[in-house]
């Protein structure tokens, strides 16, 4: 019997600048399933990346429902909204977004201490890092690392702590198309393993390693397919 | 768990390197002001306590501490021995050579009563007082001024031969013999002051009630209460240190918080990336005040290190100085540096917890 992960009812949001009001979202509805890699594709500022945050909490949507990890999250304080995207949320960002100053393990290891859900860890740090090749690069810095490595490493933080859904920002807006298919590969791999992953996309290609895709248009999904 | 607060410190070394530099140089003032002040007194209250002797008194209206002169006849001395629990009484006429560009107390004594006044310290070099205009002086100005028996000090229009240097620890660092001074500088047998001993150590209290009774223009004080009497005349010099070291805690303050303000905000995408990561208002109030206080730890330790630099470098270039570095004042140091720097990241913190998570992550 399919679960639903995170579900999206009418939701809409805009931003006020001064007496400005700017609609992103115009009434998304979305359910992705436990185990399910979806993918959300449209051209830049159709606001993709506005929903990732309202799907995952670090917006509130200005109307409708957001459902995560079969949690109403309306009604939620600021507090619950953080402890629930702490437990349940893992993010990939298009800039990759490791800490700096941090080596690759330990960027793990902080997600790991941010990230306590009771799940316990997908695997230690190393091994994970292992597994996605970067083994000899386990005490390097984001700096020292290249891009690929360091959307691999992003890719380790996300699922590290077993979250309910991995939210990818453009996960491959930054990397060459050998990196690119590389980053897809893992993620399929992932979701083989029964990861659940929302992706957005504005790439055709990319969207097309997802098993099922919406398509986003001016704030709303305007279609829904299979690659 | 990595500490991302002390990834920070160790990563940003320039910005560590002042922050610390600053809470360095803070806890360094303060307790180099403190240690200064503090030593110079209990040096010189710990000299005046090696007298042999329980009273100073007085004529009324009169300081121990600031005034000079020589108010009282000789014959007061009679008047004391004839009070009861009076055991004896030594006349000084004190006066004020300035050696070395700084002015010196100088004590004109009976050089037979040098033993008891100079607290039974020996002498080092040279021979005791005997008469005649000669001097001898402490250990500690002989250095200081590169002098040795046989030198001659020019003041007040006196040339006046070393003959004795005297173990340190004597209450003022000149001795002459009373005859010289009063012949010299006094032109009279009138005295500053007189060292009363009493016949019990019980009978101090009382023995300066009946003093002041029987000679009402005269004052008793003793020589336990010099620290009060000093710290009492000198009252405004503490509240000088005090503004010195609050001003000094103040910089430290100021510095700690406009660092942490520039590393939250240059921080802004990573609290972004916490935030959406999940970690709390707490964690990243934590970091942050845990990366200062890393900051402050180092600075503590960076000032004490300091401190017993300057310190000596005080004591070599002014020898006559005492700075005393007690435990206890580091600890307050410690606290100080630490605690303002603390309260310095405060408001970075509430910066960084307030920041709008999906602004901060497009923060470029």
């Amino acid at each position: 019997m399919s679960e639903a992960v995170l579900t999206a009812r009418a939701v809409e949001k805009e931003y006020r600048t001064d007496s400005v009001r700017v609609p992103v979202l115009r009434g998304v509805d979305l359910v992705i399933q436990r185990g399910e890699f979806v993918a959300v594709m449209g051209p830049s500022g159709c606001g993709k990346s506005t929903l990732l945050y309202v799907l995952s909490g670090l917006a509130r949507p200005t109307t409708g429902e957001v459902v995560l990890a079969g949690v109403p999250t309306g009604e939620l304080s600021d507090r619950e909204l953080t402890r629930l995207r702490q437990r349940e949320v893992g993010f990939v960002f298009q800039r990759f977004n490791l800490l700096p100053v941090l080596s690759a393990e330990d960027n793990l290891e902080l997600a790991l201490t941010i990230k306590r859900n009771g799940r316990g860890p997908l695997d230690s740090p190393a091994q994970l890092l292992d597994r996605l090749g970067l083994a000899h690069r386990r005490r390097h810095r984001p700096a020292q690392l290249s891009a690929g490595e360091q959307q691999r490493v992003a890719i380790a933080r996300a699922v590290i702590s077993q979250p309910s859904i991995v939210l990818a920002d453009e996960p491959t807006g930054n990397l060459d198309s050998t990196n690119a298919k590389a980053v897809l590969a893992i993620f399929q791999e992932l979701n083989h393993e029964g990861h659940t992953i929302l992706m957005v996309t504005h790439n055709p290609e990319v969207a097309a390693a997802a098993g099922r895709i919406f398509h986003m248009l001016d704030g709303r999904i305007v279609g829904e397919g299979t690659p | 768990m990595p500490s991302l607060a002390i990834a920070n410190v160790l990563h940003r070394k320039g910005r560590t390197a002042i922050s610390v530099a600053a809470v360095a140089v803070g806890v360094m003032a303060a307790l180099i002001f403190t240690g200064l002040t503090q030593g110079t007194i209990n040096e010189v209250v710990q000299r005046m306590q090696n007298v042999d002797a329980d009273l100073a008194v007085h004529a009324r209206n009169w300081s121990l501490v600031v005034d000079s002169g020589w108010p009282l006849p000789m014959s007061a001395r009679e008047k004391l021995l004839a009070i009861g629990g009076v055991k004896y009484a030594t006349p000084v006429a004190a006066t004020r050579f300035v050696i070395l560009g700084q002015g010196h107390t100088a004590y004109g004594i009976d050089p037979a009563d040098f033993g008891q006044v100079g607290g039974y310290r020996e002498v080092v070099e040279g021979r005791e007082l005997r008469s005649g205009l000669e001097m001898v002086m402490d250990r500690r100005l002989a250095e200081a001024g590169g002098f040795q028996v046989g030198d001659r000090i020019e003041a007040l229009g006196l040339t006046v031969p070393i003959v004795g240097i005297v173990e340190t620890g004597i209450p003022v660092r000149i001795f002459l013999p009373i005859q010289a001074v009063q012949e010299h500088i006094v032109r009279s047998d009138y005295v500053t002051f007189f060292f009363v001993k009493c016949t019990a150590p019980g009978a101090i209290d009382a023995t300066a009630a009946r003093i002041e009774e029987q000679l009402p223009s005269l004052r008793a004080q003793p020589l336990s209460n010099y620290y009060r009497v000093l710290t009492t005349t000198f009252w405004g010099l503490h509240q000088f240190i005090t503004a010195v070291i609050s001003v000094a805690l103040a910089i430290t303050f100021l510095v700690v918080l406009l660092a942490m303000y520039t590393a939250v905000v240059e921080r802004t995408r990573e609290i972004g990336i916490l935030k959406a990561m999940g970690a709390t208002r707490w964690f990243i109030i934590r970091e942050v005040l845990a990366e200062s206080v890393a900051i402050c730890v180092a600075g503590v330790v960076a000032g004490a290190a300091l401190s017993v630099g300057v310190k000596a470098a005080i004591e070599w270039g002014f020898p006559l100085l005492t700075v005393e570095l007690r435990p206890h004042w580091l600890v307050v140091a410690a606290l100080l540096g630490i605690v303002g720097g603390a309260l310095g990241a405060l408001y970075p913190a509430s910066v960084a917890v307030r920041r709008d998570p999906v602004e901060a992550l497009s923060y470029e």
